[in-house]
């Protein structure tokens, strides 16, 4: 089944290389999701994430030429994007006007009733079972914010997209070790942001779902 | 070889512990360390808990399809050996079908302009041409034409010159008013023009007659249309325009298909 997937996409992707707008729409179809949930979070604003994961398609369709069979189109695709973001970030640190600092001053969760103990122990949880409240959403994404974005870029392409090292080192154009450096201190630095409300939290979030 | 228990573990190796990448011997180290150290423990619960909220972050709804419109020319790269730039090379799509199209809608301008011209250059030169054969009566429009030129020189001289031909009339008035001599008025003597070369004299002059009314008269208005003689003049200014036009958009579209 995998591999009929496989080879339907190479299929694919060898007529949108001919030119076949059709063919590379239903690449477009499948990945767009994907795409714009990375830039999405990358960069938190829905209608700017919208812009560039449609730049980021045409982009694709006009380079897939350059595209080489056998590596991963998901991550030649996330690559075109987070160029696309870095692009777009570089832009607006030069001409800072709204960006950032509006969305980081009113940083207060505003109601913290369902949200967990953050940072508490919580060893032996399976991610699945988390339902996050749309203000735990709202944090989370706007600690992600906080990060520097090569930080920021590395930790969704990881835990966000669930790349490996080596797929991210690649699509980031860094080395391993910076890959490993960069998650290590964005997860750190997204660990401290949260735990900073945690004493608007209730204690314990696992004996609170237990008691449910 | 420090030893296992004296030293915490880095966020970069607990980090790496949570994904599965570390050496052998780093994740022997790390474990090793781990069942003794209630710090580094607790450090990595609150990286494992941070993992876990990202990884529950729920995928956004898509505000719309990205598909490519398949009416749009999306221009496609050559095949390079290394795909290394594509990522950014997605402005020059816009900007060059944006050009493409200026210079399509300036080139199709250009050509409208031209036949206008054309066509305000004919119907200028259509009703001189009977004119020239019936010199004695002469129907309203050649009268105009000829008696347009004099009044908007001089007003004066026309009153004493109504009867005369055409040609006597141009005749006098470039006399007058020392324009340069044109190659037809320095043969035939005023007053009297010769019936056999009126009409050659009448052909050539609506060539002719721009160059005269601008260089004697500057505030002469440049598209009179009412006019036979504006039409012709703003017929030859569009079709000059409209042939330069052309001419300069097919140069760069030839220029731009070099390059590709």
């Amino acid at each position: 089944m995998a591999n009929l997937v496989r080879d339907d996409e190479e299929q694919l992707i060898a007529r949108s290389q001919r030119g076949d707008v059709n063919a590379f729409n239903q690449l477009v179809l499948r990945y767009q999701q994907m795409t714009y949930g990375a830039v999405l979070r990358m960069l938190g604003d829905a209608d700017v994430a919208a812009d560039i994961t449609q730049d980021a398609f045409i982009a694709a369709f006009r380079g897939i030429s350059s595209f080489r069979g056998g590596s991963s189109f998901r991550g030649w695709l996330l690559r075109i994007a987070s160029n696309l973001v870095c692009d777009h970030w570089r832009k607006i640190q030069r001409h800072p006007v709204e960006s950032l600092e509006v969305l980081t001053d009113e940083d207060e969760p505003h109601s913290a009733s369902d949200i967990g103990a953050l940072v508490e122990t919580g060893q032996g949880k399976n991610p699945e079972e988390y339902l996050l409240s749309q203000e735990l959403q709202e944090l989370i994404q706007r600690g992600l914010q906080e990060l520097p974005l090569d930080q920021r870029i590395a930790v969704v392409l990881c835990d966000i997209q669930g790349l490996s090292y080596e797929e991210i080192a690649t699509t980031t154009q860094a080395t391993l070790g910076t890959v490993r450096s960069r998650i290590a201190r964005g997860r750190a630095r997204l660990r401290n942001y949260l735990y900073q409300y945690r004493e608007l939290l209730p204690r314990n979030y696992r004996l609170h779902t237990n008691t449910d | 070889m420090p030893k296992h228990d004296d030293r915490h573990l880095t966020t970069t190796q607990l980090s790496a512990f949570i994904d599965k990448e570390l050496s052998e011997q780093e994740l022997a180290v790390c474990n090793a360390h781990l069942e003794t150290c209630q710090q580094c423990q607790s450090a990595l619960a609150g990286l494992k808990q941070t993992v876990a909220f990202l990884q529950a972050l729920p995928e956004p709804a898509l505000p719309r399809s990205f598909a490519l419109s398949d009416r749009f020319t999306y221009l496609q790269e050559r095949p390079e050996p290394q795909g290394e730039q594509q990522a950014r090379a997605n402005p020059p799509v816009r900007r060059r079908s944006g050009g493409y199209y200026v210079q399509r809608s300036l080139r199709v301008a250009s050509t409208i302009a031209a036949v206008i011209g054309l066509v305000f250059l004919l119907s200028g030169l259509l009703p001189m041409l009977p004119h020239g054969e019936s010199t004695s009566n002469g129907g309203s429009a050649p009268s105009a034409s000829s008696e347009q030129r004099p009044s908007l020189v001089r007003p004066g001289i026309t009153s004493t010159s109504s009867a005369a031909t055409a040609t006597a009339q141009k005749a006098v008035s470039a006399d007058q008013h020392g324009t340069p001599v044109r190659t037809h008025i320095s043969s035939p003597t005023p007053g009297t023009g010769n019936a056999a070369l009126t009409p050659t004299h009448i052909k050539g002059a609506p060539n002719q007659s721009p160059s005269k009314n601008t260089s004697t008269q500057p505030s002469l208005p440049v598209l009179d249309l009412g006019t036979p003689l504006g039409r012709q003049e703003a017929g030859f200014t569009l079709l000059v325009l409209g042939i330069v036009g052309v001419l300069l958009t097919r140069r760069r579209q030839r220029e731009r298909e070099n390059q590709h």
